[in-house]
């Protein structure tokens, strides 16, 4: 799995740029290896990866989830100008394809079971950008926005959406990039600091611990084991350049939990399209908005 | 070259090299138009915040007499918690900063937004802030209070910390000041520099407007900005927020719509609602100003100001780095060497400490490398400035040769720096062949507690701008200010009621 990652995230490399790389790989071999290793990564940091879904890479689970497996689903999808459903990515996906939205049968069969949904076929298929957001005190019908600069100062119940508002490409997406420092207190309390770079600038972002109880099985009715992280608000917002950063104290240590405890083997790193923020859940599906919809993975880390 | 025309509206006036700075307490109506198009980037609009207790509220009373027909409309939104009702007690100035606040459906609300009776299902009222709850579920309308993580159960919906109750007194700490700019296209970049807000809370950035359309409501909301318009403050309470936008402030009361004030709202409920600050109208769960908005900066953009702007507004510092030259520690960290920045146009060198967090990693695109780093400037007599750095690597066409790019964010220090925050972009060489690091870039910190603590004796922050919040005139203005919020308020009641 591992092994098939890395083959991915070196494609496109050209010649001289692995030969750049491979210098300094060599450098961080000796590193890691002599001794000042101390002076860089420690236990406590963890590297997030870019993901396109919920413990999903193109398609690929990136851990194993204990009694879950590989479980997983996928957030974003590849738009398909030419029909009504997007199309899967998978390792063969081009940087430029655009990226859309979808709701994946696994998270609904994983979180709901046999409940009924009813998914607006509207909601799929939708470019990042153009997913609709609410505009009015009715809380509808919601609309996809213009950029700020293509809207009139005033535009009453019709805003503008925050500047810049180019496509999402996958490439673009697989920029994202993050490092968790954890520190613990005690057992009861510890400070987790994320720095995150390659966002899509100025948008709302949210952070979700996922608790995996040993006994636990789906379906995980009401997001189950998907937590905000260090409690809500678990927001941030992305700078103009892309960057962000959370910091948040937690009631439990993850790399050295308690008896008792619950792990943690993942966190996750969500973007909301739909430009809004939801409090303690990541979106309402009983109102037919989904992870998938209005709110996708884009970084995912491993604490085990 | 297009003419824009510029006003500077009422309460504001032009100040050379600053624009149109809030006077807080001068006196006049709209000014002369100005043209801007030929020095807009040089002109910088300031105004300082009025900790706001409502929408245009101050205890109870106008923030701002602005054109109409909004004049001295307003509504509040926290009040004094209210332990034998389900009915908050309106705040009063004289109360303790102890008071214990909490959400407040001011009815004064449907006066500006003629919500139908029916329409008002309002659930909950008199909730202090900390205990507003936040939604539970998959359906968007359970919703419950939520303990403090650090009091909950591990795997149990909390909330940030701090989660304890939020006092009068916390409230009335918040600073901030708005500054604008125009580019010569007629599109503004607005700033607003915050500081003392509640830690680790979510905030909206509104823009109220006059609208110049037949409208039921007397102002309209916008987004400053655009969707989102949200920023998150920081564990200190501080927070930063930049957008573009397409209109420049401050627009003549004759412009189409032009704004009103521009808002920093908390909501008590974790949550943002889009294009609008929230959805009164919702049949399923309809959402008040009041009770899940609470305004707690205001910035008047129009019209003529009645309560001053508190002092101590915060501001920002250009910090320009035209070079810096560090040496590797072999292998690969840490980086040390100096920074001759120039922060405010003084020259002000430090001892640039760079070590990265973790080996850097591919990114799988043409070679480029993310890293990410600490980076502590030492600018002597205790004045230290820490930052975290994410950046890339990419090959510069000689084998360890990279080309650098990172974005810097500030975060407190010690000295001067101790309350600091802010940006910084910066670009350069690193060279792991020969253990070099040359940077440069541009940025800001804001918050130096210059005249506070030791250090430079050279500057004062944004000295070359006006102060807003400052009363220049005498105590005896606060009399006629009083007297000139209470006219307007009567003035406004006798409206409504008429």
């Amino acid at each position: 799995m591992m092994k098939w990652f890395k083959r991915d995230a070196c494609k496109g490399t050209s010649p001289a740029a692995r030969t750049g790389t491979g210098l300094i790989m060599a450098i961080l071999f000796a590193a890691a290896h002599s001794s000042v290793a101390g002076q860089l990564p420690s236990s406590n940091s963890i590297q997030g990866m870019a993901v396109t879904g919920f413990n999903r890479l193109l398609g690929r689970p990136v851990m194993q989830l204990g009694q879950l497996g590989g479980f997983g689903f996928d957030t974003v999808a590849a738009f398909n100008s030419g029909g009504d459903a997007p199309l899967p990515l998978t390792s063969d996906s081009a940087d430029d394809t655009q990226l859309a939205t979808l709701v994946d049968d696994a998270f609904l069969d994983a979180f709901y079971g046999d409940e009924p949904f009813r998914v607006d076929p509207a909601s799929i298929n939708v470019p990042l950008r153009e997913v609709p957001t609410n505009t009015t005190p009715f809380n509808g019908p919601f609309m996809a926005l213009k950029g700020a600069f293509d809207t009139a100062p005033y535009q009453l119940f019709a805003p503008g959406q925050t500047e810049p508002v180019d496509p999402v490409t996958l490439g673009r997406w697989l920029q994202a990039r993050g490092l968790a420092r954890i520190d613990c207190e005690d057992d009861d309390e510890a400070t987790i600091d994320i720095i995150m770079g390659g966002l899509i600038p100025n948008r709302i972002y949210s952070v979700w611990g996922f608790f995996l109880d040993p006994d636990a099985a789906p379906p995980f009715k009401d997001f189950g084991p998907m937590l905000p992280l260090g409690g809500v608000p678990n927001l941030f917002v992305s700078d103009g350049n892309g960057s962000g950063r959370y910091k948040r104290v937690i009631n439990f240590c993850p790399t050295d939990l308690d008896d008792g405890d619950v792990p943690m083997p993942t966190f996750f790193v969500v973007y909301h399209s739909d430009l809004m923020a939801n409090g303690g859940v990541p979106e309402f599906p009983e109102r037919s908005r989904f992870i998938g919809t209005g709110a996708h993975v884009q970084l995912q880390f491993i604490v085990e | 070259m297009r003419v824009r025309k510029q006003y500077c509206s009422i309460g504001l006036r032009m100040v050379r090299g600053v624009g149109c700075a809030l006077v807080g307490f001068a006196s006049g109506f709209v000014g002369p138009s100005v043209d801007m198009a030929s020095a807009a980037s040089a002109e910088t609009l300031v105004i300082d915040a009025t900790t706001a207790t409502g929408w245009n509220r101050y205890f109870g009373r106008p923030i701002a007499d602005a054109p109409e027909p909004v004049r001295g409309f307003g509504f509040t939104t926290i009040g004094k918690y209210n332990p034998d009702s389900d009915t908050p007690i309106p705040l009063r100035r004289h109360m303790s900063k102890d008071t214990l606040i909490t959400n407040f459906f001011d009815p004064g609300f449907l006066e500006g937004f003629p919500v139908p009776p029916e329409a008002i299902h309002l659930a909950l009222d008199n909730v202090p802030l900390r205990n507003f709850p936040t939604n539970d579920d998959a359906s968007g309308i359970s919703r419950r209070s939520v303990p403090g993580i650090l009091s909950a159960e591990q795997t149990e919906l909390s909330q940030a910390e701090p989660s304890d109750p939020v006092t009068l007194g916390d409230w009335m700490k918040a600073r901030g000041r708005l500054e604008a700019t125009c580019d010569e296209n007629g599109r503004g970049h607005a700033r607003i520099i915050a500081t003392n807000l509640l830690p680790n809370r979510f905030y909206n950035v509104l823009e109220w407007f006059n609208y110049d359309r037949p409208s039921p409501f007397i102002v309209v909301p916008g987004m400053l900005g655009g969707v989102p318009d949200a920023v998150v403050s920081d564990e200190n309470g501080n927070a930063l927020f930049e957008t573009d936008m397409n209109h420049c402030l401050p627009q003549s009361p004759d412009e189409a719509s032009p704004s009103v004030n521009v808002l920093l709202v908390y909501h008590t409920d974790q949550r943002s609602y889009g294009g609008v600050p929230m959805t009164p109208l919702d049949p399923m769960q309809p959402r008040y100003a009041g009770e899940v908005g609470s305004v707690h900066l205001y910035f008047p953009t129009t019209g003529r100001r009645l309560v001053p702007a508190q002092k101590g507004a915060p501001s920002c510092d250009e910090v320009y780095l035209p070079d810096a030259e560090l040496t590797i520690t072999p292998p690969i960290s840490p980086a040390i060497g100096r920074a001759n920045f120039v922060i405010a146009g003084q020259k002000t060198p430090a001892m640039a400490t760079v070590k990265f967090l973790a080996p850097p990693q591919p990114l799988g695109v043409d070679g480029r490398m993310s890293f990410f780093a600490t980076i502590r400037y030492d600018f002597g007599k205790g004045n230290v400035l820490q930052a975290k750095v994410d950046g890339t690597l990419t090959p510069a066409g000689q084998p360890g040769v990279f080309r650098n790019n990172g974005n810097i964010t500030y975060h407190g220090g010690s000295g001067i720096y101790k309350k600091a925050f802010g940006r910084f972009k910066a670009t350069g060489t690193v060279s792991f062949a020969d253990l070099k690091v040359s940077m440069q870039g541009r940025g800001m910190v804001c918050n130096r507690l210059i005249g506070r603590h030791h250090g430079s004796k050279h500057h004062r922050p944004g000295k070359n701008v006006h102060r807003p919040g400052h009363d220049h005139g005498n105590s005896s203005r606060h009399g006629h200010w009083r007297e000139e919020g209470e006219r307007v308020e009567r003035a406004h009641q006798a409206h409504v009621a008429g």
